[in-house]
């Protein structure tokens, strides 16, 4: 029999889709595509974008990226990957890899060896050091980086350098899903996981555009709906998006006027009597965010929040609002869902702990189907940044820099002098680089993440890059914070080195090396080790000489803590698809719902027969919070009259860095738009790819049109993707009191024709 | 020429339907509906954006479509 490479291609393909549903193809189908796989080796490991942390297998032959498919083993994604995640081995072979080290010389980056770049970065370190102290240094790293590389990150500038100011862009994306944890429930991170979502009857999405920003997850709420046709959807946010297609009840509300609909709902569900009164009594106490109140305070709090006060604040109907909350009260099951619409916002921990007001009012936690569930953005934002405590308050295992003895127990594990942990936190993002732009800090080391287009009112913030003595760890160039550093320095790529990536459901989940990187590239946490023993700390870093020695410390660093690792080894995680934490010891299989008396840390003695035990706080009960309604920052006005938002599309992430160099995504949406609703539209004379000028008091945007029934009407939506045209620049960099998290979310701006 | 694939998940009831339509797109073939609701679609085409492409169209222009996930890529270019 003769085949064609085209009929193995084609059965190939066949072959590959079949495999993700679980369906056996045609017999020709699989024996032609086993012939055209020969040669090539599968590694496991965990998609490089968002939050979600699908199970990817990377293929390489003779050496080179082969292609990408869909872990099926893998329990999150089964297989499935979205559009992005499909072409990861594209961006490895991208045409802008930064293969050489790079210094700027007479305003311009030209190549430089290893050793030229290492030692300037080394001694300019130093120099700044000796002349305006360590905190004249800061570090801001990411929610991608892996976490060994964080954790040597955050190692050597808080336990050896001796500076708090470490951050990482988690903070613009997570903050205030941290704070609201922390506070309502005593612990960082949700309590149940995406197992969750086979148990669930009702779903209450808010502020996140799921179906485009995290594909593979809205395939399996999709799956839900379709095996439970009881299954329901309520969906809270200010656009029509792709989400709406399994929606039931959308509550359209003006951007930055929920909080008066959560509270409402609240006031609903006791209203109609849909309250869990065992549950409330044995695990939760009421606060008014400074002292303890009582249910009944809270109850005459929540007067005020009728159905019709909430539906005026939000421009909803308040009909929706009492239906929302009977959906939730009256159904067995609960999760929410939410993301960056609830968190990039300055009232984003309030938003938070309103959320997880109404689980504890219904008892909808620590259950199967029941779960209060912040979606993350970045792939190890949860692992690396908010676990390996790499913000400029933590420590690793959830500790802080505060706590005298959290600093002495990390340390002895960092073998450093606990005295040279400051106890004061560093500066958080927005306030580290507005002394950046004041000139109070004076260098800069950044890692895997491009500030210079993703802060929020930019124009603030880039000349203070360009001014101070930035090192950019990258691997890619240019970026617009390449552009503007003095040393760019090529490190490996995803597939191109070992680490563990911690995602959205406390799973942490290990990534092979299946290539090596180009050019002179190395592994961050080489270079980083490297920048260690050149600025003299070679005693406290010469025994890591490998991933897994940086992750066999950290686990040191879990042992005994709420988010215990140490039963996951190396060994182990490479044989496995991950563990949930708490996962304290190797014949532990990890923890589907904390707080619970399946969580190997819950407190049989203390808890007696509650079904749940809020063991991080300090009697066991979580926290209901009043907490009143406030509205955005920058309300609209008569010279600003149009509320501005901003997001993402299904092709790009982030800065596009990324899934910028695979024209096949580029080219599905090559140019900035602006979504205008059409009323809008027609009001201001604009029609479809018109160009629009958009202006907030922070600066100007030109920018297409793409008239479109998303939007409600007097608000505009404008992904922040494209490089070439900064969306940031209008956006406000007013932050979360208790986050410090932006406002991305929403503005006030003008929109004129161009 | 580059040929790829991709899982196209519909609306309950929905997938025979969608199979038929989306066969009438030039240099697209369908290869049957699983579990309900999925739906292999195998397409031939000049340009890797057109797997993108192709996506975003079916995603846009058809109501019952909830998703569209790519399962393989290459060029018959030895």
């Amino acid at each position: 029999m003769s085949i064609s490479r085209r009929n193995f291609l084609k059965a190939s393909a066949i072959t590959a889709a079949a495999a993700i549903i679980g369906v056996e193809p045609l017999h020709k189908s699989s024996v032609l595509a086993a012939v055209v796989q020969e040669g090539v080796t599968w590694h496991k490991t965990v998609c490089r974008l968002c939050g979600v942390g699908c199970g990817v297998m990377l293929g390489v032959k003779d050496g080179k990226p082969f292609g990408i498919k869909g872990d099926k083993e893998n329990t999150i994604n089964k297989g499935i990957l979205c559009v992005k995640g499909f072409y990861l081995n594209k961006m490895i072979t991208a045409k802008n890899r930064l293969l050489h080290p790079l210094i700027r010389k007479n305003g311009k980056l030209v190549r430089a060896s290893w050793d030229e770049a290492m030692d300037l970065v080394a001694s300019k370190f130093k120099e700044v050091i000796e002349k305006y102290g360590p905190d004249a240094l800061a570090y801001y790293g990411s929610g991608q980086g892996q976490t060994e590389e964080t954790y040597l990150a955050n190692r050597l500038f808080k336990g050896y350098i001796g500076t708090n100011n470490v951050e990482g862009n988690p903070r613009l994306c997570m903050a205030s899903a941290v704070g609201g944890y922390t506070s309502s429930f005593g612990a960082d991170e949700p309590i149940g996981t995406y197992a969750d979502i086979d148990h669930c009857n009702l779903f209450l999405i808010i502020g996140s555009n799921t179906a485009e920003a995290h594909p593979v997850l809205f395939d399996r709420l999709v799956q839900r709906k379709k095996d439970n046709p009881n299954c329901k959807f309520i969906f809270i946010d200010p656009r029509k998006t792709p989400t709406n297609k399994i929606v039931d009840l959308h509550l359209q509300v003006k951007p930055g006027y929920d909080l008066a609909v959560m509270n409402a709902i609240a006031h609903q569900l006791i209203k109609d009597g849909n309250i869990d009164e065992q549950f409330i009594k044995e695990n939760v106490n009421f606060s008014d965010g400074k002292d303890p109140i009582t249910f009944d305070d809270y109850k005459r709090f929540l007067e005020k929040y009728t159905p019709e006060y909430a539906a005026e604040q939000a421009g909803i109907n308040a009909a929706d609002i009492v239906k929302a909350a009977r959906m939730f009260g009256e159904s067995p099951t609960a999760m929410s869902m939410w993301c960056m619409g609830v968190n990039q916002r300055v009232a984003g921990v309030f938003l938070n702990n309103l959320i997880h007001n109404i689980h504890l009012l219904t008892g909808k936690l620590g259950k199967p189907g029941c779960d209060s569930f912040s979606l993350t953005g970045q792939p190890n934002a949860c692992g690396g940044v908010r676990e390996g405590g790499a913000l400029s308050h933590l420590l690793p295992g959830h500790r802080a820099v505060a706590n005298e003895k959290h600093r002495e127990e990390i340390a002895k594990i960092w073998k450093t002098s606990p005295d040279k942990i400051k106890p004061a936190p560093g500066k958080h993002t927005i306030a580290m680089f507005t002394a950046i732009a004041k000139g109070e800090i004076k260098g800069l080391y950044v890692l895997c993440t491009n500030p210079a287009q993703s802060l929020p009112n930019l124009n603030k913030y880039r000349k203070g890059m360009e001014d101070c003595f930035m090192v950019v760890s990258e691997a890619f160039h240019p970026t617009q914070t390449t552009e503007l550093a003095d040393v760019v320095l090529p490190v490996a790529f995803w597939g191109e080195k070992e680490g563990v990536y911690g995602c959205t459901e406390r799973r942490s989940q290990h990534l092979a090396k299946a290539l090596n990187p180009p050019g002179e590239a190395r592994w961050d946490g080489d270079v980083l080790i490297d920048l260690a023993k050149r600025m003299g700390y070679e005693k406290g870093f010469s025994h890591f000489t490998k991933a897994e020695d940086v992750w066999n410390e950290y686990l040191l660093t879990t042992a005994g803590t709420d988010m215990d690792l140490t039963g996951a080894t190396y060994e182990r995680l490479k044989q496995v698809r991950g563990f949930t934490w708490p996962v304290p010891t190797t014949n532990h299989n990890g923890t589907w719902h904390r707080f619970t008396p399946e969580d190997p840390l819950f407190p049989k003695d203390k808890a007696g027969n509650r079904r749940m035990y809020f063991y991080a706080k300090p009697d066991g009960k979580a926290v209901i919070f009043v907490r009143p309604d406030k509205g955005p920052e920058e309300p609209v006005s008569d010279d600003y009259p149009v509320a501005l938002t901003t997001g993402r599309i299904l092709e790009q992430w982030h800065t596009m860095t990324m899934t910028g160099q695979v024209p096949e995504l580029v080219r599905s949406a090559p140019v900035p738009y602006v979504e205008l609703n059409p009323e809008d539209a027609k009001a201001w004379d604009v029609k479809n790819k018109d160009k629009v000028k958009i202006s907030t008091k922070r600066g100007s945007l030109i920018i297409e049109a793409k008239v479109i029934d998303r939007t409600r009407r007097g608000t505009i939506f404008i992904p922040w993707h494209w490089p070439e045209s900064l969306t940031n620049i209008l956006t406000i960099d007013a932050v979360d009191p208790g986050s410090f998290e932006p406002e991305y979310k929403v503005a006030a701006c003008k929109v004129e024709k161009a | 020429m580059i040929i790829s694939s991709m899982i196209v998940t519909t609306e309950t009831g929905k997938a025979e339907d969608i199979a038929l339509q989306l066969k009438r797109i030039p240099n697209v073939t369908t290869h049957g509906v699983y579990k309900g609701d999925n739906i292999i679609v195998v397409m031939e085409a000049e340009k890797e954006e057109d797997l993108v492409n192709l996506s975003r169209y079916i995603m846009n222009e058809y109501p019952d479509v909830i998703g569209t996930f790519p399962a393989f890529i290459s060029s018959d270019e030895e």
